[in-house]
């Protein structure tokens, strides 16, 4: 039966911590918040080592609208840069990857070592009256930490440290990325008119494979498709999906699809053929492992409907251009702009931004429920998007369902 | 019989027409049977060539096979090609440099163009008619918006 516009207007009729306000993806108050309060206070994902291996590399990026470089220090540590000239703010470094010596700013030339120390300053008698002096005009550094070869930063000098704060959802992937030493070889970045909620989400949310054909075809075609419970990590808001309750692997059927074979050959160490390993870190950080490849994606907002997604594939490092090859051709065969699941995932975001945008859809539900025994749920539960909307809950001081309530907070 | 370059220049047009049209039956008869398909750039990021696609013959053809049961972007491409240059390898290949701009309709009829690159080809000149032993659309765009399932 059709809805009427009362209850169109209404919440879902289920639980309170089973559907979030729409807000929470197009609110510009909403998104503000979350810089401040959210994305400022948990790691953010920067690199793979491999794209910083030698003193002086760097990689630019940006995060809650603040420009950051990354660089590789003569004392082998990777550190973090605001990337904005302590004169009078230009950004210091423009490419978004190279070597360097040092960080030369282009605008009046002052310049800064790879420890974030001001070394010159042109004409620098003109500082003698009344400062900065050099010392007095270093950038500003961003606590940086590596783990498992992934870079992530964090603006909270108070936050938890990066090891305490992945916790045991390193299980799914602490020892494939011990066993194999990856570098990197694939990586594209994608503007959407979408909420990096959302797209994270879509990452976490199992029951969309329904909306791609390659997992139609060769996910849910295998018989023990729906026994991978969902590990979640309740204080840190992480998940991840890797072994069947009997500890067997989830093996996907590649042949399903036409013109893929089964992926037996170039397995990843510590996975079996065919194996599918996932992991999600709270924010907005996602590990797939599908058996000859690791994907890393992960994306930086600009504002509640404008997210750039990027992602990455690892190979092992120095293997043949032919093993190399193969492994690009699987990657690119479900990720990247030019596969299957890609340009879908994308287009799932935009289609219900579009929707939410300007109040066409009020709410998001998220009410599966899928238990596998033990307490667990199945994949295709939202038990993970729940735990996620919790633990924002819990930054932002506000509940997902109804995050603008005014009047009750008035009482 | 020698094949002339008018008729490498009309294979690769004929390529970009068959693909707008989605004519992919069509479009895999250019190609010899062995060939490769590549889609690729060069990342500045990564400081390195990468693929972006990368099929042969079995695989171009489930893939094209597949795409009607796709979630897929709505609209059209229309390839606009111009062949720059033709080099004979011996008698039997020749090295051919397209350069292809390449535009996005949508569904509501807004143009925009939606990539560049170049389409470097190996032609087998051997038999009555030309056929594309390999293709590797080099492209410059690497920001595609949401995507595609289809070759360039
Ligand atoms: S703004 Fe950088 S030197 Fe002046
Ligand atoms: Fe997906």
């Amino acid at each position: 039966m059709p809805r009427t516009a009362e209850e169109f207007l209404s919440p879902p009729s289920v639980p309170e911590d089973c559907y979030v306000s729409s807000s929470v993806y197009t609110d510009p108050d909403l998104y503000a918040e979350e810089e401040e309060k959210l994305l400022r206070r948990t790691w953010k994902f920067v690199c793979h080592v491999s794209e910083v291996p030698n003193i002086g590399d760097y990689r630019t990026h940006d995060w809650t609208g603040v420009p950051l470089v990354t660089v590789r220090s003569p004392d082998k540590k990777v550190r973090t840069f605001v990337n904005s000239c302590s004169h009078r703010g230009s950004r210091v470094v423009r490419y978004p990857a190279g070597n360097m010596k040092h960080m030369t700013c282009f605008f009046h030339l002052w310049e800064y070592d790879l420890y974030g120390n001001c070394t010159y300053q042109t004409r620098d008698e003109g500082y003698e009256a009344h400062g900065p002096t050099k010392e007095q005009a270093g950038l500003r550094e961003v606590r940086t930490d590596t783990f498992c070869g992934l870079v992530f930063m964090n603006f909270d000098g108070n936050a938890a440290p990066l090891r305490e704060y992945i916790g045991e959802t390193a299980t799914a992937f602490e020892s494939i990325f011990g066993e194999n030493d990856f570098e990197i070889f694939h990586l594209n970045r994608t503007h959407m008119k979408g909420n990096w909620k959302a797209w994270f989400l879509t990452n976490c949310d199992f029951y969309h494979e329904w909306g791609h054909q390659v997992n139609r075809s060769t996910n849910l075609t295998s018989p023990d498709y729906h026994d991978r419970p969902w590990r979640l990590n309740h204080a840190q808001g992480h998940g991840y999906t890797a072994r069947k309750l009997d500890n067997e692997p989830f093996v996907v059927q590649y042949k399903n699809y036409k013109g893929w074979k089964n992926r037996d050959g170039l397995v990843l160490r510590g996975l079996q053929p065919g194996e599918l390993v996932l992991t999600d870190l709270f924010p907005n950080t996602s590990v797939f492992m599908r058996t000859t490849c690791v994907r890393i994606n992960h994306s930086t907002p600009y504002g509640p409907d404008h997210t750039v997604m990027e992602e990455r594939g690892l190979g092992i490092k120095g293997e043949s251009e032919a093993d190399r090859r193969q492994r690009a051709k699987e990657f690119t065969q479900v990720w990247g702009p030019y596969s299957r699941n890609g340009a879908e995932d994308v287009a799932f975001v935009e289609e219900s931004h579009r929707c939410q945008e300007f109040g066409a859809n009020k709410y998001d539900v998220i009410s599966r429920n899928e238990p596998i025994g033990d307490g667990l749920q199945r994949p295709q539960s939202d038990a993970y998007v729940r735990l996620f909307y919790d633990k924002w809950g819990d930054y932002m001081g506000r509940p997902a369902n109804n995050p603008k309530n005014l009047m009750t907070a008035a009482e | 019989m020698t094949i002339s370059d008018d008729q490498i220049k009309n294979l690769i047009y004929k390529s970009c027409r068959l693909l707008d049209a989605e004519e992919f039956d069509d479009y895999l008869d250019l190609y010899t049977e062995d060939f490769e398909y590549k889609v690729t750039n060069y990342s500045p990021e990564i400081k390195s060539d990468q693929e972006w696609m990368d099929a042969n013959r079995a695989e171009l053809k489930g893939l094209l096979a597949n795409v009607p049961l796709h979630f897929r972007l709505l609209g059209s491409f229309m390839r606009h090609a111009t062949v720059y240059d033709i080099e004979r390898n011996g008698a039997d290949t020749a090295n051919a440099l397209t350069y292809v701009t390449i535009y996005y309709t949508t569904p509501e009829g807004a143009t925009s163009v939606w990539a560049v690159g170049r389409y470097h080809d190996k032609i087998d000149v051997s038999g009555d008619t030309p056929l594309i032993a390999d293709r590797n659309m080099k492209l410059e765009t690497r920001e595609v918006g949401i995507g595609t399932h289809l070759p360039m």
